[in-house]
């Protein structure tokens, strides 16, 4: 597995993939809605798989001694520890952003706990629809992407409506208040427990379907 | 010894099947694996990878069960599909870092001795690769990390005669050793008279032929004649006829000869023999 | 020792190489258990098939012409010399057979046919 990690990101990642990873400074941004610099990320997931297709990466993989199942795998992880990393790198951002900002963001939700619970769940929704499906075929990635982006949009859609629409779950997502922050801790928990258990889901599912594909 | 024993492969589709594809080479030799396009020699290879499943049917490396021993066999098969084409903005040097991870096997000073021996440089990218340079750079790979059977699918198609000559010449000189084995497919049936122990014929998904060379080109003859002679007795022996204003040809196999003197009696060779064949 | 392979001869190629060596044993150019180059490396310096080689070597072997050590090779056998005069004879009559069915088919007699040979040779 560690070879086939190697490899992913020896020979697999796109250029793109750290660039859009830079774009955690878009938090910087005033008044801009946080979730469009995750949406990069998926992006630059789209053009892996678009390039692996290009440089025949699936006809290279499964000529090694490896499984099937590992190099659906190799790439699962691949695309967790990026979307983990371009999180990681967002948090400060999200700090600097807000303290310079006092205003607040009136583009969409603060980027606050809950935000950041969100943004796991709508990598989990991206995951689970695009990776499963261009693995049926391997060569359609247009397609498995489009539903990606489209299930990726209408979450946005959803979350920011919560936001929007004035009740008292706006005043308790909308805000960069410490101590309501506090309160949001469960929201970030059950993100990231669904993001990790949709990304098993995702794995075996894309395994299975790439395990029926005649390369 | 047997290097490689494929038995009662099957693989349908909805337009193709295999059916029942059956061969065995032993260690030491090259096996030509022939076939019209589109008879299903890169499904046999495929299926026998198993990059595509087969309906039935097991594939024996060394004496290990393919499906069961994956990892072992594929360690010891070097497989080549139509020339290194992945990854062609990179550079020699780091599709072969990667790659050599994968082989508890690899060999560092074999493999820096290939690249001289094919004049290799590794700093180039795979597309500045000819495609007689690409194919030697699959075997550089394939030998460092000890295969011991060199399965290539179409290594010859898009090399001008010179490279396909001096990579057939190689081939000769990679079996020497009596230890590496390679089973090539082509259409090209000069490759095989130059460089084939073995031939492997299939024919719509169904193998028709598989003997040593010399054999099976001794099966058949060609015959010409005057029309007149064409009986029905000797029509059914008859393979791929073609009547002309001046006569007939065909290909009949040595054992059906007929003893008439109006009919000339030639060798055939492969190409003749392949032309009839397909003409049926 | 020279071997010359014709693709374009009517002569399978086993048997073009069978003839040489079995004419370079029988007038002495291959001395009694001179040592036969590999198979591997005939068939790689010739380029034919490691089958071909195979056969005329099993074929020079049963016919005496030489034998093979195992793990050591293949060897010229040991003929007395009267010997290869009767398999040098015997080779030249089974060509003859041959070819005297030629020349009967043109009609001519065995004298002719001794005239002509003296005439040719």
């Amino acid at each position: 597995m560690k070879n086939l990690l190697y490899k992913e990101f020896k020979l697999a990642t796109h250029p793109t993939t750290y660039l859009f990873l830079s774009f955690g400074l878009m938090l910087l941004i005033p008044n801009y809605p946080g979730y469009v610099g995750f949406f990069y990320i998926c992006l630059s997931i789209f053009f892996v798989f678009l390039t692996g297709r290009e440089n025949r990466d699936i006809f290279f993989t499964v000529s090694l001694p490896i499984k099937k199942t590992d190099a659906v795998k190799a790439r699962c992880m691949m695309i967790a520890i990026i979307e983990l990393v371009q999180i990681l790198i967002a948090i400060p951002f999200a700090f600097i952003g807000n303290s310079i900002n006092p205003a607040g963001n009136l583009a969409g939700i603060e980027t606050n706990v809950a935000f950041f619970g969100f943004v796991f769940m709508m990598f989990s929704i991206y995951n689970i629809v695009f990776i499963p499906l261009f693995y049926k075929t391997t060569y359609k990635i247009g397609i498995p992407f489009l539903f990606g982006g489209i299930a990726f949009g209408l979450f946005y859609v959803l979350v920011e409506m919560l936001v929007w629409i004035p009740s008292s779950i706006q005043t308790f997502l909308d805000t960069t208040n410490p101590a309501i922050m506090l309160q949001q801790i469960p929201i970030l928990i059950i993100g990231i427990i669904i993001w990790f258990a949709v990304w098993i889901i995702t794995y075996k599912k894309a395994a299975s379907n790439f395990e029926k594909v005649d390369i | 010894m047997e290097i490689l024993s494929v038995e009662n492969l099957c693989k349908n589709y909805e337009k193709f099947a295999l059916k029942n594809v059956s061969f065995s080479l032993d260690q030491g030799f090259i096996m030509g694996f022939i076939g019209r396009n589109g008879a299903g020699k890169t499904t046999t290879l495929k299926s026998m990878m198993r990059l595509v499943h087969p309906n039935s049917g097991t594939v024996t490396i060394l004496g290990k069960n393919f499906a069961e021993d994956e990892f072992y066999c594929k360690q010891k098969i070097g497989f080549v599909l139509g020339g290194v084409d992945y990854y062609p903005k990179k550079k020699l040097k780091t599709i072969t870092n990667v790659t050599k991870r994968f082989f508890p096997e690899w060999d560092d000073e074999k493999y820096q001795s290939l690249l001289n021996r094919f004049d290799l440089d590794s700093e180039k990218r795979i597309d500045e690769l000819s495609a007689g340079m690409r194919v030697k750079y699959s075997l550089a790979l394939a030998l460092s990390h000890n295969a011991e059977l060199l399965i290539l699918d179409e290594p010859t198609s898009g090399l001008d005669p010179v490279s396909r000559d001096d990579l057939l010449c190689l081939f000769q000189d990679l079996i020497e050793d009596g230890e590496h084995s390679i089973l090539f497919s082509t259409h090209i049936t000069s490759d095989l008279e130059k460089c084939a122990d073995f031939i492997t014929y299939i024919k719509n998904g169904e193998i028709i032929a598989c003997t040593d060379k010399d054999t099976f080109i001794e099966t058949y003859r060609l015959v010409q004649g005057p029309v007149e002679e064409l009986n029905p007795n000797l029509s059914s022996k008859l393979i791929g006829v073609r009547k002309h204003k001046f006569g007939f040809e065909a290909l009949i196999k040595t054992i059906d000869l007929p003893m008439v003197a109006r009919i000339e009696v030639s060798a055939a060779n492969l190409e003749a023999i392949m032309v009839h064949i397909e003409r049926e | 020792m020279n071997i010359v392979v014709s693709s374009t001869s009517e002569l399978p190629i086993y048997q073009q190489i069978y003839d040489q060596i079995s004419r370079m044993i029988v007038c002495g150019e291959l001395p009694n258990n001179y040592c036969l180059p590999a198979i591997r490396t005939v068939a790689k310096e010739l380029r034919i098939s490691v089958i071909t080689i195979k056969r005329a070597w099993e074929e020079l072997e049963r016919d005496g012409f030489i034998y093979t050590k195992a793990g050591k090779g293949c060897f010229v056998a040991n003929h007395a010399p009267e010997k290869l005069s009767d398999k040098r004879e015997t080779m030249a009559l089974e060509k003859m057979v041959k070819d005297v069915e030629y020349y009967k088919g043109l009609g001519l007699s065995a004298e002719d046919i001794i005239e002509l040979v003296k005439e040719a040779y």
